[in-house]
């Protein structure tokens, strides 16, 4: 399969008063075409960073790519003028975010805001660009399209907004589509519908997916492989159907085993203790060592390197650094 | 939406009774009468005092007073000056309203056209020196009194500089020039404006950076859009919203400030005849001035509001 994105050594870091934030520290990433890929890993790991940071967006002043290339194909993302930038912006690669209720604008309607973005990138005139709206909206299964697109967001519910997002998102035919969180806010039968739409989606115009999320059902749902992140770090990469029955690392088995099951019975749910290092402090050794049950000496003085198992996966861990190590 | 509009104007009679039952109770309250002055004039006497209170129906009771000026009210009658003699109090009025309402807009305008690029450039950069240039300018603008400034302004450009007039409309004995007119205009307004601009300005820029952090203006740049897109298109609408509420909620201000600017710049407006009417105790004068204001503040009120429903589709009536 051919690659699309190749991020290689991404750092992006926040610079502050007092410190250095390392929000994302040396991620490599591959993405092929027509791929999902789901990015996963708790609240603060640097997931939203990765991917802003892909769309030349990190918070200004204070965040910075420090190093790394990011590919789109044989482009460096990361060398663009921020003019170059914007002709790949909502064209190349698109967005949605996790707050479908606060993420359109709320002055003006619906169609403007879809409207805006394929004359943009797409030189077409206002009529051309009205019709490819209505189109784009019956897609992603508004039936009163003609209709919807007069309306202001506010009269939308957040599935709808929603909706719209991905329909503003998939306008210029991306190569890829970044979805950070974008269930998250949603309650759970709209979720399975938005997750549907972006599967079928997907396969229709042959986009791949860099999905963000720390919820293991979506990922399970929708990706073709799993990238586990922590602390700003690449921790752990596997397909999907290998990572649920056998993960590698003890924070990915954690992260499994804290996904509550629908099994009926009441058990107590699990969770990985302690939290994420502060990014501002973090250990000399392994990054999760504080909180690992599988924790030894060697994990404390030095710090484990991402290391290739087979050719599909790889993870960050002693425990199997040496071959007779691995189970 | 009409009807809306029809609503609020019906909602302003009680609001206007009661600033007019408030403002006369305030006016009786304070000491001395109209004849204070008159009793410097040695040819008046104390007979031809008490007949002209008497005639004037001054010696009756609050209310009575009170019910007999609303009666005239309503039919549009707002009394006679106790001062100009015989002269119908809305004739002095309506001569020098069109100055104040002249000064006024003018000032708005300034106040406007100053302030929203500023502080649209404050926020488009926060921290930086531009913004922090703007912000002690507009913190000097808000903490400089208008009677302060304005004499400076006359002492420094008017008395040493002689670039400007000092005062008044227009030039004594000649014909009139739009030129003219709009040289007297500029110090005056430029007074009036300065506390406002300056306000304007701070809330503009917070406005402005509390909407370019929105989640929408992220969307926004995720569509590839270039940062004067971004900022005008999607931020400037939604940053004016609340802006356009402060400008109508701006007239009480300017109104009070009117009176200060008036008097510094002897600008024959309603300001200097409020002025004098208290002095001497006018009461059909004060009042009809008060009951003015009060209505210009309440139209202020309505325009801002008109304004919001027109430019924010969430408001609906
Ligand atoms: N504007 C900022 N200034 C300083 N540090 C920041 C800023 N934004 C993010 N960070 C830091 O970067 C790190 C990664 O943040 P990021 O938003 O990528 O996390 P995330 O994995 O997306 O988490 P979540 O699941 O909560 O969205 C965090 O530790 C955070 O403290
Ligand atoms: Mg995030």
């Amino acid at each position: 399969m051919a690659s699309l994105l190749n991020i290689e050594n991404l750092k992006t870091y926040f610079f502050q008063k007092k410190h250095v934030v390392p929000a994302v520290d040396g991620v490599d990433l591959k993405l092929n075409k027509g791929e999902t890929v789901a990015l996963v890993g708790e609240s603060g790991s640097g997931k939203s960073m990765t991917s802003l940071s892909i769309m030349g967006l990190v918070p200004k002043p204070g965040g910075e790519i420090v190093d790394g290339k990011i590919m789109l194909e044989d482009i460096n993302l990361t060398e663009l003028s921020e003019d170059d930038m914007c002709k790949v912006r909502g064209k190349e690669i698109s967005m949605i975010f996790q707050e479908p209720m606060t993420s359109l604008n709320p002055v003006l309607t619906i169609g403007e805001q879809l409207v805006e973005v394929i004359t943009y990138h797409q030189g077409v005139n206002r009529a051309s660009a009205v019709e490819k709206a209505i189109e784009l909206l019956q897609i992603v299964g508004f039936s009163r399209a003609e209709e919807i697109i007069r309306d202001y967001p506010h009269r939308l519910s957040g599935g709808m907004r929603q909706r719209v997002m991905i329909a503003m998102a998939m306008s210029c035919n991306p190569k890829l589509l970044i979805a950070d969180e974008p269930t998250t806010a949603l309650d759970v039968t709209i979720q399975a519908q938005i997750l549907e739409l972006l599967k079928n989606l997907t396969k229709e115009f042959d986009t791949s997916i860099l999905l963000i999320t720390h919820d293991l059902g979506v990922v399970s749902e929708l990706a073709e492989r799993v990238i586990v992140m922590y602390a700003g770090e690449i921790v752990e990469e596997a397909p999907i159907d290998e990572i649920f029955d056998e993960p590698y690392h003890p924070y990915t088995e954690g992260l499994i085993k804290s996904v509550p099951t629908l099994t009926g019975e009441i058990e107590r749910l699990y969770s990985i203790k302690g939290n994420v290092p502060s990014p501002d402090s973090l250990p000399k050794g392994c990054r999760f060592a504080s909180r690992c049950n599988k924790v030894f000496g060697r994990c404390l003085e030095e710090k484990p390197q991402l290391k290739s198992i087979s050719n599909s996966r790889s993870v960050r861990c002693f425990l199997y650094d040496d071959e007779e190590e691995v189970e | 939406m009409i009807a809306y509009i029809i609503r609020r104007i019906i909602l302003t009679i009680p609001l206007l009774l009661g600033v007019s039952v408030l403002s006369f109770g305030i006016v009786q309250l304070a000491p001395g009468d109209p004849t204070a002055l008159m009793m410097d004039n040695p040819g008046i006497s104390q007979e031809d005092r008490e007949a002209f209170l008497e005639e004037q129906g001054l010696n009756d009771p609050v209310h009575v007073q009170y019910v007999r000026w609303l009666g005239d009210i309503v039919t549009g009658d707002f009394g006679e000056s106790l001062i100009y003699q015989g002269t119908p109090v809305t004739e002095l009025i309506m001569a020098r309203l069109p100055n104040t309402l002249l000064l006024m807009v003018v000032s708005a305008l300034l106040a406007i056209v100053v302030a929203i690029p500023f502080g649209i450039v404050s926020a488009r950069k926060p921290y930086s020196l531009t913004d922090y240039t703007v912000t002690t300018a507009s913190f000097l603008g808000m903490a400089t009194p208008n009677f302060w400034f304005g004499l400076v302004l006359i002492m420094l450009l008017s008395v040493h500089l002689g670039w400007f007039p000092s005062g008044g409309v227009a030039t004594l004995n000649e014909p009139f020039s739009l030129l003219d007119r709009i040289h007297h205009l500029i110090l005056p307004a430029i007074v009036l404006a300065t506390a406002e601009t300056a306000s304007l300005t701070r809330y503009t820029r917070s406005s402005m950076l509390d909407v370019l952090d929105q989640d929408y203006i992220r969307t926004a740049r995720a569509k590839g859009f270039k940062q004067r897109k971004v900022v005008y298109k999607h931020g400037l609408r939604n940053g004016l919203i609340p802006v356009l509420t402060l400008i109508g909620l701006m007239l009480p201000t300017f109104i009070g400030g009117s009176v200060v600017t008036e008097k510094i710049f002897n600008w024959p407006g309603i300001g200097l005849l409020f002025i004098d009417a208290t002095f001497q105790r006018d009461y059909p004068m004060i009042m009809a001035i008060t009951m003015i204001s009060a209505t210009l503040v309440i139209i202020g009120n309505l325009i801002a509001d008109i304004l919001y429903a027109i430019f924010d589709p969430r408001i609906e009536y």
